[in-house]
């Protein structure tokens, strides 16, 4: 029975929910925390909407790194792959999942402070922008990495 | 004990940031102080949108009402943007006592309880009123029932009303200290207990001063704080110079030694409690710094609080014709 679920096949399947579902997660908890701080915000000046849903849409990019590591995965599997082949797909999503998850939540952190700083010094906003996107670089080299990987 | 969730407060914490940008900051309490009339420096307040609009924005003289009006708004904000109303009730407690100790107070005199009664507190003024006119203390906390039946005690067998504010105060201070450490947070920990060491160390200088006894010391000292009580044991009966040396080692060290410089110099203590204000001030300040929780929460309670008193301060100087320099050097350091 445990050959039949242990196989290449759905290793590779694992790799890839990895590869999304935790980076999914990351990215969802990080927009959630900048989102809240964002209606803090806005009740009291609904006119940094744009600001804000800049900041708040940055820690949304690992879920979609996320789907692009899963979809590569998922175009790789076929039914004759060894136990192997799985294995080496699992491995393929991990970083993209777990630096994808942290970086997210760090990411929703950064961005959730930078709208406290808009709220205080709009014109602050460039360098709210730039402070989370120091973030994201590690998700980034984290796609790369995870492509490589998928080969 | 009450979980503090930090990341719970980002909604909350938002709020505040962008109402903090509306503090009156020092060039503001500047403007106030040089203004020509009264009336001048009001106009700083309507700026700083001070209360609900209405008729006391624009009469000076109906400083008071738009002050009040100011708190009560502070705290309906705070109440509805808490994510544990818990927390906010803890501040409004202390409204309560205050209520509790007017209405006492009046009813060992056998007067009507005065119109000072505070909006703030967890009670409402006719709920309160009730309260204790129905001798119904099924809603009061614990700590509040055992003082109102001690003061009854008390009161019926030395009968000096007086008694009613050295009990309430200390249960004040003892409901809040119990409230906040039921609080899973260690900035709410270290601050009740920097505020008790605070209110010690003021009540403690000022008896010793008048030569008050220890046994009428011990009714006041506050339990929970940082230094210990052996040091004001020891102090009862020596002056209070040597209590200031006593305590230079702990973190008041500074504080109290420069405090007590101004004490010799102006032969009043209202500098070193302005100093110990600041000190508890400098301690608030450190929300300044973290993103989202309950410290910045409590903080914007504090800072409206300071900007509140410094602004009655400023207010009433002016219509009393004091002098710039006498306000300034009595205004509390702020938040912003």
């Amino acid at each position: 029975m445990w050959e039949q679920i242990i196989n290449g096949q759905n290793l590779a399947y694992l790799g890839a929910a990895i590869a999304f579902l935790v980076a999914g997660l990351g990215s969802s908890k990080g927009v959630g925390l900048a989102g809240q701080t964002g209606a803090g915000v806005l009740t009291e000046d609904p006119s940094k909407f744009g600001s804000v849903m800049l900041l708040e849409a940055l820690p949304s990019t690992q879920a979609i790194y996320g789907f692009v590591i899963a979809f590569l995965i998922i175009g790789k599997i076929d039914g004759a792959m060894t136990l192997a082949d799985g294995m080496h797909y699992l491995a393929a999503g991990l970083p993209m999942g777990i630096v994808g998850f942290m970086s997210a939540v760090y990411q929703g952190k950064v961005a959730a402070s930078g709208i406290q700083l808009i709220a205080k010094r709009p014109e602050a906003i460039g360098s709210a922008i730039t402070l989370a996107l120091m973030v994201e670089m590690f998700a980034i080299l984290s796609l790369i990495v995870s492509i490589l990987m998928i080969g | 004990m009450l979980k503090i969730n930090q990341e719970e407060y980002a909604y909350a914490t938002a709020r505040i940031r962008a109402k903090e940008v509306k503090l009156l900051d020092s060039s503001r309490f500047e403007r106030m102080l040089e203004a020509a009339t009264p009336e001048e420096a009001y106009k700083v307040l309507a700026e700083a949108e001070y209360g609900d609009g209405g008729e006391s924005s624009g009469n000076v003289f109906a400083y008071e009402a738009l002050l009040s009006e100011e708190m009560k708004k502070m705290y309906a904000l705070l109440e509805e943007i808490a994510p544990q109303i818990e927390v906010v009730r803890a501040f409004q407690r202390r409204y309560d006592y205050f209520n509790v100790k007017v209405l006492l107070k009046a009813e060992f005199s056998n007067q009507d309880p005065p119109p000072i009664l505070m909006e703030t507190g967890t009670f409402s003024r006719d709920v309160i009123q009730k309260m204790i006119r129905d001798r119904d203390y099924k809603e009061m906390s614990p700590i509040m029932h055992r003082a109102v039946l001690e003061l009854y005690d008390i009161f019926s067998r030395i009968g000096d009303p007086q008694i009613v504010d050295l009990v309430m105060d200390k249960a004040s201070y003892e409901q809040f200290v119990s409230d906040l450490s039921e609080m899973n947070s260690p900035f709410m920990h270290d601050l009740a207990k920097l505020m008790v060491d605070i209110t010690n160390i003021k009540m403690f200088i000022r008896t010793r001063l008048l030569n008050k006894t220890w046994a009428f010391q011990t009714k006041l000292l506050l339990e929970g704080g940082e230094i210990p009580e052996k040091i004001y044991f020891e102090n009862s009966d020596k002056s209070a110079e040597s209590f200031v040396n006593d305590i230079r080692q702990t973190r008041f060290g500074d504080v109290v030694t420069k405090g007590w410089e101004l004490y010799k110099s102006r032969g009043n203590l209202s500098g070193l409690e302005k100093l110990l204000d600041d000190h508890q001030m400098e301690f608030i300040r450190n929300a300044r710094l973290i993103t989202m929780g309950v410290e910045p929460f409590i903080a914007w309670l504090f800072a409206k609080e300071a900007e509140i008193r410094n602004v009655r301060m400023i207010i009433t100087g002016k219509i009393n014709g004091l002098p710039n320099d006498l306000i300034r050097e009595r205004l509390r350091l702020v938040y912003v």
